[in-house]
């Protein structure tokens, strides 16, 4: 017997000594419309010991030319989802509450229950939890708080829900919702306009949002960006955002030429890696270099409190990991008091 | 610019958790008519099967929004291709049930009734003509049915059911090598070509579903040849294109799908949407998999649609073949986009030097645009002669015939620098037709509409000929001075107008009635209640006000006045002619303490502080879609009110009467503070109250207190929550 056993336990010793050990647990949210894990990403989740992951399930829209609110692009599941304890997420375009009457808001609870559950059937999944991300405004935050309520009804699940920095700033206006806790989003605080800041996270522009979070009255988590992504600019606006798209596919194309460090224009139109660049066509590309992770964590330290609960990186995605050193995420997370 | 219609936006539609809303659209405005304001009508020249790419302002695809028949789309044309094989004497209804209704097991018990081996047709089909015959053609539709019915596992989306994941979710289990087998059976056996056709397309679909892609493309390129090029020809070509785009081979995915889109007009929507070059070398590649200049000329188009570069696209295919209609969509695209867009591309010179050389198919479309393009940057001359030019090649459709006269006659406007009678002659018989038949216009005219009054109005202004201007374009400081009302009231009067008169005074919102309506207001508000009610005798209204103006209140409530039972109701004319009454009597010197508060009373109330704010309402001035000065300025001076409770004071006799006095007197002196301190202020208009007192004692507070004693100031103690808080302090 002994003879087998040892090597089975050295196994174990070897994984555990893989795994980092975070002060803090972290997650990740999950924002492809089909659920497959490459190796990289397989690796990074066992490496960083990580249980949970924010799965988005479909976003929810009222189109202009719809009367009634309608879920777009559900995941996709496979079998592989069941290793990991899974909480849903709904993006609600705001518009849909712009126009939804608050009678139909019960329906729309009642009409997202259902599929969400059917989703978890299809993998025998169950998931106690959700979380519903929406940008609402003060115009809007009644149907929406109402629909969260509705939910709660009918589900008896716990709720979150993500905090955009100016909800925190302005809480009387934009009011809170009756969630048992919020994540906040630490980027996105910039307009995307393609100007000397970058739109995904700035220092000085979260500067005017710091100041807030401590009164916050909701327990909060924190939402940490990891993602990339370019901006594309035509006559001076932005036209479109270039998602996961690597720079460095500019850098030997002689449709381009670099202009400053990250920025590029097309020297004639052309397709490049899915989109289209008419001759002038700038693309300034957008990222949050480790430092700036380091910084955020810094930031958080020193106005939340030590009230923060949990780190979730957006998004996983290989594109995304690749672009950072391995022991990221245990530096960010000894960085966080 | 609100660019909706990018080929991006269809492939990312899904969210980002950290910009939903996205760049392209965040931008959803008010809801207007498509076209509401462009003066360029694609429909004009462009044929119809390219409307979903017409430009829009707010749809993704333009009138239709998004493309909602992923599941119907084929339903009719299904349902007319099994009609024509079954022959003429099928009745239609049947099919259609067939086709679209009937579950897989009932085609199977009606195939084993019409082979004999069952006795009786599925419930709902009993009475069916079409199995009575049971011929050959019948037979093998229920064959072909059968096994139709049995994909649709695999290639119906059930998108109506939206909310519904069970029926959208692909059965990944699925095996199709039973089905795909007899599907090879009958498509190797049939001999009908209308059959063939459709068992190859069944098959070719089942393949890009179930098989390999490589054996869906291999299947459809070596039978392709065999079938004519209808929609199921495209159909099947879309799953070939579809299959290539798997294995990542977009040169030859992106062929076939511009093959699909100019081939088939049905599928042209699905086309786009699945177009999508990926680098430029798979672009030139797919451009030199093209036969003719024709497919190279179409996918320029697509280029220039689908990703907005009309100039380029333009250039492209001119030099292919100028005559190419493939020009026409991006032709009025550009335009359009132009209207939209302040940035000039360049579009008007290019569109001029097209214009100029005279060789495509619609020489008269290119000259109306390069005419139209001048005109928006101001050369009217150059605007003008374009427009000549396609005057003389214009063909004789409706709606060409009418964008080019809109066209010129906005110039003709455009270009004026004083509007006189030789312009009024010149523009006359357009303006008319423009006005006059409004409905009976094919192309947009509202834009056109809208501005033509709009310049003549300013020309007339500039002219000092306001009663032109106003009735061009109704506004606000014509009301300002009492000469301009009464020669619009002259105008208006005026028998025998002539034509040009006639037109403009048809433009008019107003009616001479209106404008009574409007003086006499003011003049109430300048106490000559004779004069008003002279005016509003003459104006004969009858609308009767919502509460007793005489009514005055310790707390105003509106509300209650207006729930109030009332004994007299009150027209406008009514109200003033009993003030007139009480002005009449307080002069003699009769009752004056009672009529000088019933009097204040109404003067209060005909304020914005009042009961009868509907009494300063009028079409001039009033919430009326075309009134001209909606809310702006309510009457709301106290003066008038305040005059007359002071004049009840000095009539006072006993304490009760003073303490009234007194109190309604604090009311207007607190209205005049809000009116002075507060709604003039920019800021507190936009809600910043900061610098605000908590309080203020007014005057009539301070002099009701000697009137501590009296009934009075109890029930003012009770009611007013204010002034118990002074008396306390």
């Amino acid at each position: 017997m002994k003879k087998h056993w040892w090597p089975c336990w050295f196994l174990v010793l070897l994984l555990a000594a893989c795994q980092q050990q975070h002060k803090r647990p972290i997650s990740f949210y999950y924002w492809r419309t089909q659920f497959a894990l490459n190796g990289y990403e397989q690796n990074v989740l066992r490496k960083e010991a990580v249980d949970t992951l924010y799965v988005r399930y479909f976003d929810i829209d009222l189109k202009p030319e719809a009367t009634q609110p309608a879920p777009v692009s559900p995941i996709q599941l496979d079998s592989s989802i069941n290793q990991y304890r899974v909480i849903p997420v709904i993006f609600i375009k705001n518009r849909t509450f712009d126009r939804l009457p608050i009678a139909d808001v019960p329906s729309l609870a009642a009409n997202v229950f259902h599929l969400v559950t059917q989703i978890n059937q299809s993998q025998h999944l169950t998931t106690p939890e959700i979380q519903f991300d929406c940008d609402w405004t003060e115009h809007t935050r009644d149907k929406f708080f109402q629909f969260i309520r509705q939910y709660q009804t009918i589900s008896n699940q716990k709720i979150s829900a993500t905090i955009r920095l100016h909800q925190v700033k302005y809480k009387e206006r934009m009011g809170m919702p009756p969630v048992s806790y919020g994540v906040l989003m630490y980027y996105n605080m910039g307009a995307i306009n393609g100007d000397n800041n970058n739109s995904i996270y700035e220092r000085s522009i979260a500067n005017r949002y710091n100041a807030y979070i401590k009164s916050y009255p909701l327990p909060l988590q924190v939402a940490l960006p990891l993602f990339s992504w370019g901006l594309q600019m035509r006559d001076g606006k932005v036209i479109d955002l270039l998602n996961k798209i690597n720079l460095t596919q500019f850098e030997n194309d002689s449709n381009f030429t670099n202009l400053t460090g990250n920025r590029y224009r097309a020297l004639r139109a052309c397709f490049k890696a899915g989109y289209y660049f008419k001759q002038g066509d700038e693309v300034k590309g957008e990222h949050v270099p480790a430092e700036d992770l380091l910084d955020i964590t810094t930031q958080i330290n020193q106005y939340t409190n030590h009230r923060i609960g949990k780190l979730i990186f957006y998004d996983l995605d290989s594109t995304n990991l690749i672009q950072y050193e391995k022991d990221i995420f245990k530096k960010i997370s000894n960085n966080l008091n | 610019m609100k660019k909706i219609f990018s080929k991006k936006l269809a492939i990312t539609l899904i969210s980002s958790l950290s910009v939903g809303a996205g760049i392209v659209l965040a931008c959803a405005g008010d809801w207007e008519e498509e076209g509401a304001s462009s003066n360029f009508t694609p429909e004009a020249f462009v044929d119809s099967s390219y409307k979903p790419f017409f430009y829009s302002n707010e749809n993704f695809y333009y009138s239709i929004g998004h493309d909602t028949q992923h599941d119907t789309r084929f339903n009719e044309s299904n349902v007319n291709d099994w009609a024509t094989y079954l022959g003429s004497g099928t009745p239609r209804p049947e099919l259609e049930y067939l086709l679209r209704t009937a579950t897989e097991g009932s085609i199977d018990s009606v195939a084993g009734y019409t082979a004999g081996k069952l006795k009786t047709l599925p419930a709902g089909m009993q009475s069916f003509q079409l199995f009575k015959k049971a011929d050959k053609k019948t037979i093998a539709f229920l064959t072909y049915l059968s096994l139709a019915k049995k994909t649709e596992v695999f290639a119906v989306n059930n998108f109506e059911y939206e909310w519904d994941y069970d029926s959208k979710k692909k059965n990944p289990y699925y095996n199709a090598r039973p089905l795909n087998n007899k599907l090879t059976q009958e498509f190797t056996q049939a001999k009908d070509p209308f059959l063939k056709q459709r068992y190859w397309f069944q098959l070719e679909r089942s393949y890009f579903f179930n098989d390999s892609a490589q054996k869906a493309i291999s299947f459809f390129d070596n039978n392709e040849k065999a079938f004519p090029k209808n929609e199921l020809y495209y159909r099947s070509m879309a799953y070939a294109a579809g299959a290539c785009y798997k294995l990542k081979n977009y040169t030859k995915a992106n062929y076939y799908y511009s093959k699909v889109y100019d081939g088939s007009n049905v599928l042209k929507t699905v086309a786009h949407y699945s177009f999508h070059p990926q680098e430029e070398n798979d672009w030139k590649a797919t451009l030199a998999l093209c036969a003719n200049n024709d497919e190279k000329a179409t996918l320029w188009q697509m280029l220039g649609v689908f990703y907005g570069d009309q100039n380029r696209a333009i250039q492209e295919i001119y030099a292919l073949n100028p005559r190419s209609e493939k020009l026409n969509l991006l032709l009025a695209r550009g335009v359009n986009s132009e209207e939209n867009n302040a940035a000039n591309s360049g579009l008007d010179d290019l569109i001029n030097h097209i214009a100029q050389a005279g060789n495509t198919s619609q020489p008269s479309m290119w000259h109306m645009a390069a005419g139209y393009l001048y005109m928006r940057s101001g050369n009217t001359q150059q605007a003008a002669a374009s427009f000549a030019q396609a005057e003389k090649k214009l063909p004789k459709e409706k709606a060409v015939q009418e964008q080019l006269r809109i066209l010129k006659l906005l110039n003709t406007v455009a270009s004026t620098s004083r509007a006189d009678s030789k312009l009024e002659k010149a523009i006359l018989p357009d303006l008319e037709w423009l006005l006059n038949d409004q409905s009976k216009i094919e192309v947009r005219k509202q834009a056109a509409i809208n501005s033509i009054k709009a310049a003549l109005a300013l020309q007339y202004k500039n002219q000092q000929e306001l009663v032109k201007a106003a009735c061009f374009n109704n506004y606000k400081e014509f009301y300002e001075d009492e000469k301009n009302i009464e020669a619009m009231k002259s105008f208006l009067n005026k028998p025998n107008k002539t034509p040009y008169e006639a037109l403009y005074a048809k433009q008019y919102p107003l009616t001479v009635n209106d404008l009574l309506e409007y003086q006499a207001i003011q003049l109430v508000y300048k106490e000559n209640l004779s004069e008003a009610i002279a005016k509003l005798e003459a104006a004969a209204l009858t609308d009767v006000l919502p509460g007793n103006p005489f009514t005055g209140r310790l707390q105003d409530c509106h509300d209650c006045d207006h729930e109030a039972p009332q004994k007299i109701k009150y027209t406008k004319l009514a109200l003033i002619k009993k003030m007139k009454d009480m002005e009449d009597k307080i002069k003699a010197g009769t009752d004056v303490y009672t009529n000088a508060m019933l009097l204040a009373n109404a003067y209060y109330n005909i304020t914005w502080y009042g009961n009868a704010r509907a009494f300063y309402d009028s079409k001039v001035d009033g919430p009326f879609y075309y009134s001209v000065n909606f809310f702006e300025n309510a009457p709301s001076s106290m003066d008038l009110a305040t005059k007359y409770y002071t004049l009840g004071l000095k009539a006072a006799k006993t304490d009760e009467q003073k303490a009234k006095c007194h109190f309604m007197l604090a009311k207007c002196e607190r209205n005049k503070y809000y009116d002075e301190k507060i709604f003039s202020s920019k800021n507190s208009q936009d809600g910043d109250h900061g610098s605000q007192p908590d309080f203020l004692a007014w005057n009539g507070f301070v002099s009701l207190k000697q009137y501590a004693n009296t009934q009075f100031y109890k029930e003012a103690i009770r009611e007013c929550g204010y002034f118990k808080t002074y008396t306390r302090k």
